[in-house]
């Protein structure tokens, strides 16, 4: 009797030790099925983070690097620029559209005031060509800016006789003739010196027909820009000359 | 004392064995544990009443396996999910029963001794 019950009740009771065992497993490997997925998805999830972290960062150092590129490129452009900008105040002075200043003389030429005695009058006043001798001789003495009057003398400028009047390009001027120069003012005396006309004008001729003449050195002296028109209309450029 | 050596053999062997069964499946393993324990707990009852049929047990400790983790699939095909509570409250309440009954007569035979 015991051995009979016995041997079935054992054998039930393994099989029963068997289900258990494997629900137990079953259910355990559920659980961690459960944690499974989420801790993977965490973890790709992070590594596609920091992927894209890392992605965004070599960006950064990308456009970093792009804007110094750009920097640069915008420091060079602005020196050419200023080198440019130089160059044209330059060439504008030179070309005397602009007010200028710096050192040099002062030549101040005028009718005689009183009525010719001897019936001459062409004798007693100054002439264009008086003043072309003038100007030229100051040239010849490195002068930098010239202007009569307040008119300034450029590359295209012309002194002349028209009537009564002294033109200078459109300008018609009356005495007194103030001619401003600047330059080197001991050059330009000696150059005023050198030219047989001009030193004529200005001592024998002068002294003869009672010509007012005033010569001044200055230390600074503003002539002013050229304010009239520049018609280019034959003139061309050519093309790498 | 042998059925106990039994059941730890059948852990040990469960265990050692690892049969994979896929995780939509372990609630009808779970109820059928359920049964299988009840079973087993009131074939020791029935030992201990002296009533004890080899083959009522052998059937009966199969069937209500087998039945409970029908139940419980049963419940998932008809919609009806809360189902395996039958099964689970059955099972449960018989083993309390069958636990206790259990119980009393081995103290009751334990007093006579």
């Amino acid at each position: 009797m015991k051995k009979n019950w016995h041997l079935s009740l054992v054998l039930v009771y393994m099989v029963l030790g068997v289900l258990l065992a494997t629900s137990f497993n079953t259910q355990q490997e559920y659980y961690e099925s459960l944690n499974t997925p989420r801790k993977k998805d965490l973890i790709n999830t992070m590594r596609k983070l920091e992927s894209e972290r890392d992605r965004f960062k070599k960006q950064i150092e990308d456009d970093r690097k792009q804007v110094l590129r750009y920097e640069e490129v915008a420091a060079k452009e602005q020196g050419i620029q200023a080198s440019y900008t130089k160059e044209l105040e330059r060439t504008k002075t030179a070309a005397g559209l602009v007010q200028a200043k710096g050192p040099g003389l002062v030549v101040t030429l005028s009718d005689n005031p009183q009525y010719p005695k001897d019936g001459q009058p062409n004798n007693y006043i100054i002439h264009d060509y008086d003043i072309r001798a003038v100007v030229n001789s100051l040239w010849v003495g490195g002068a930098e800016a010239i202007s009569i009057n307040g008119q300034r003398l450029i590359s295209t400028s012309s002194i002349r006789c028209a009537g009564v009047t002294i033109w200078v390009d459109s300008e018609g001027l009356v005495p007194p003739f103030v001619i401003k120069a600047i330059g080197d003012p001991r050059k330009m005396m000696s150059a005023l010196n050198a030219d047989d006309k001009t030193r004529q004008l200005l001592n024998e001729v002068a002294d003869l027909y009672g010509l007012f003449k005033k010569i001044e050195q200055k230390d600074e002296l503003v002539v002013p820009g050229y304010t009239g028109a520049l018609p280019v209309d034959n003139a061309r450029i050519i093309e790498g000359g | 004392m042998l059925p106990l050596v039994g059941l730890l053999v059948g852990i040990g062997i469960g265990l050692a064995l690892d049969i994979p069964i896929p995780v939509a499946y372990s609630k009808y393993l779970g109820v059928a544990v359920l049964a299988a324990l009840d079973s087993a707990i009131g074939g020791l009852r029935a030992n201990l009443e002296m009533k004890f049929n080899e083959k009522l047990f052998f059937t009966g400790f199969f069937s209500n396996t087998l039945m409970a983790a029908f139940i419980v699939f049963m419940g998932d095909r008809l919609g009806i999910e809360v189902l395996y509570l039958a099964a689970v409250v059955a099972f449960g309440v018989r083993l309390f029963q069958n636990l206790a009954l259990v119980r009393r007569h081995y103290f009751q035979r334990r007093h006579w001794e």
